[in-house]
């Protein structure tokens, strides 16, 4: 049973590969049932799409932002995971942090509605295409940055 | 009518529900949270690995703190390819499903509340006591006690523990079945909650739904069997799963999963080896990524932990499974009568402070 | 007018206000305002085994009727007006008993963007309780703390 996942995850790479050749940056297996795919973040619906239809994703699990300020990019992950071929998808893309704008994944899975809602809240992205993109676990007279961003700093004292 | 319920109501914490209502009818609900934002993940990158540990538990400590630290701590073990020595896993397994225990009184306690069965919150309290007294026993606290290091624990189990906790198992299996003669063939409770709130499979997996109310939708889904984790694969159990996916599924599964986990217990301490209870682990994690899963008694808890070779994250997503159950509730809370929706609510068992983080 | 008068001079009389303070003590009907982690404690602590209802002490759902208010944990800047609003919808004499480190100066949550560094910066507080949570025997103590200082300064 394990090794036919095994093999699985090699499948879901490679065909990812074939059929998106211009638009899938890196696939990998990082480990047993993780499964790493980067995509230019224009064709992220169309290959997201693809996996749920085809490669059996269908259980959406989170949507995770990182700022890199070095690199002056913001890494958007969405993980999802297969209930029937019991595997996790990282999918990623990474969006210029002058222009963070993304297109919502919200008509392929139903349930990053409100993860993608606290993605644009935290580290700013702008997800066109969702349905009602405000605030969610933030006051609502916040006015500071995004509090995930690294040029927001917390306190590192008492007092 | 746009009526607003909460933040201060009598339930599991500070949430706020905007309900249109017509009538009897709630048309619709959209939650409003974030009270009890207290922005751990920002806070995480802010403490190095063992610092955050007490920050980690308090995401979930409504009798789950193990779960909720041990998805942390495997995400780090992950990374370091360290591995944890035999009998650190069995008390981790032995912990893990006295917190599930524990957690699923609290929640029926509130349940019961919630459909106005004020004896059950006394009794399920009562019951949650005595393995609060276990946990005192092993750790000197009562609900967050930071037990679980990277690596392995702080503590081995002392003296007298095994004889104590069969002593309490044998006493809860009875209560079980008191349980469910006074709660499931209660006619009021199962008028209550039979044919409400119902998810269908598909609507729940596309939802992201995870834990009892996945299972009690017909999905067979669970960590412990799907990615087996510490030595979940050496016990024999099985997955409590329905198929009416209505409140009432819903409590079936949670109760089902106590009696899975007073046998997984039992199974532990009779097959516990002797050995060390932690191996040492550098401060500083290695370059890289890992998404740790594990399955608390709410459902699958997920941690994203990415590491830049510093002794602290610099990024870590905690994917909560109230988070993810909370999608259902305005698919769920249409056109229902106002009555149902605590029902619906807290058939759910979202607590805010999982929501939030 | 004189009645009046009379009344408040019976009202005055150290017996009689001996009297109002020790029922206020005995009677205290706390407020549900269950922030943070510490309410799993609020929860043992009103049932079967520890039994804060013997001190008279029961968590009531209408605001209105109660004038005890139990900070029990953390209290966001979201939430901070809405406990503001809670305080002040009810109705005096009220009292004021603050749980948990979090609430009494921020606790673990010291460097968090969006946590009150201490309830006592909304409201002033008359008992605190430290812990993390507080053992119930802890909350006990803290209401009978509240009983003696009623009691003794008549509030």
């Amino acid at each position: 049973m394990i090794v036919e996942l095994t093999e699985w995850d090699q499948k879901v790479v490679d065909e990812i590969k074939t059929s998106f050749p211009q638009a899938v940056l890196e696939a990998k297996v990082q480990r047993d049932s993780r499964i790493i795919i980067t995509v230019k973040k224009e064709s992220i619906l169309e290959v997201a799409r693809y996996l749920k239809d085809k490669m059996e994703f269908d259980h959406p699990a989170s949507v995770a932002a990182i700022d890199y300020p070095a690199r002056k990019e913001l890494e958007v992950i969405y993980h999802a995971w297969s209930t029937s071929k019991k595997t996790l998808l990282a999918l990623k893309t990474t969006l210029p942090v002058a222009e963070p704008h993304l297109e919502s994944l919200t008509s392929i899975w139903n349930g990053v509605d409100f993860h993608e809602r606290e993605t644009h809240e935290m580290l700013g992205v702008e997800f066109a295409g969702h349905p009602k993109l405000v605030g969610l676990l933030l006051q609502e007279d916040w006015t500071g940055p995004p509090p995930l961003r690294k040029d927001f700093k917390l306190r590192t004292t008492f007092g | 009518m746009r009526v607003s319920w909460g933040p201060q109501h009598p339930a599991s914490g500070h949430v706020r529900f905007i309900l249109d209502v017509d009538g009897d009818n709630v048309v619709s609900l959209e939650p409003d949270v974030g009270y009890t934002h207290r922005g751990i993940e920002k806070l995480a990158e802010n403490r190095t690995y063992l610092q955050n540990i007490p920050v980690i538990e308090r995401v979930n400590s409504y009798c789950d703190a193990t779960n909720t630290v041990l998805g942390y701590v495997q995400a780090i073990e992950n990374l370091m390819q360290r591995d944890v020595p035999e009998r650190a896993r069995f008390i981790r397994v032995i912990m893990a499903e006295m917190n599930r225990i524990a957690s699923h009184l609290y929640w029926l306690c509130l349940m019961s509340i919630s459909v106005g069965f004020e004896t059950m919150l006394m009794w399920t309290m009562n019951d949650r006591e005595l393995f609060l007294d276990l946990f005192e026993m092993v750790t000197g606290a009562r609900i967050t006690y930071s037990f679980l290091r990277p690596g392995g624990v702080s503590s081995d189990i002392p003296e007298g523990f095994q004889r104590e906790t069969l002593r309490t198992l044998d006493h809860f299996e009875h209560r079980l079945e008191d349980y469910f003669q006074m709660i499931f063939k209660n006619h009021t409770f199962q008028m209550r909650t039979v044919g409400v709130g119902p998810l269908s499979a598909s609507d729940a997996v596309e939802l992201g739904m995870v834990g009892p109310n996945l299972r009690a939708s017909g999905v067979v889904a669970d960590v412990r069997k799907d990615e087996p984790y510490e030595v979940y694969r050496n016990f024999d159990f099985k997955i409590a799963c329905e198929d009416s996916g209505d409140a009432y599924a819903r409590s079936l599964v949670r109760f089902h999963e106590m009696e899975e986990s007073v046998s997984i217990i039992r199974q532990a301490l009779k097959t516990i080896p002797i050995g060390p209870i932690a191996t040492r682990v550098p401060q500083s994690l290695p370059k890289g990524e890992a998404y740790s899963r594990v399955e608390s008694a709410r459902g699958e808890l997920g941690y994203f932990l990415v590491s830049d070779g510093m002794d602290r994250p610099y990024r870590l997503k905690i994917s909560t499974p109230s988070f993810r159950n909370m999608a259902a509730l305005p698919h769920l809370i249409r056109n229902v009568p106002v009555a149902d929706v605590p029902a619906i609510y807290m058939s759910l068992d979202l607590i805010p402070l999982d929501i939030d983080r | 007018m004189k009645e009046l008068e009379a009344v408040r001079a019976i009202a005055n009389m150290k017996p009689v206000r001996d009297l109002v303070s020790w029922a206020r003590a005995w009677s205290l009907w706390s407020v549900h305002l269950c922030t943070g982690c510490c309410p799993n404690e609020l929860m043992a602590v009103s049932c079967a085994r520890f039994d804060w209802e013997r001190f008279g002490t029961l968590p009531f759902a209408s605001l209105r009727e109660c004038d005890l208010l139990i900070v029990t944990g953390f209290v966001t800047n979201k939430m901070a007006k809405r406990v503001k609003l809670i305080y002040d919808q009810m109705p005096e004499p009220k009292y004021v008993i603050v749980v948990g480190h979090c609430a009494i100066t921020g606790g673990l949550w010291w460097d968090s963007y969006s946590v009150v560094q201490g309830v006592d910066k909304l409201l002033p507080v008359d008992v605190y309780v430290p812990g993390c949570p507080p053992r119930p025997e802890a909350w006990i103590q803290g209401i009978q703390m509240l009983q003696e200082k009623i009691i003794k300064n008549r509030l």
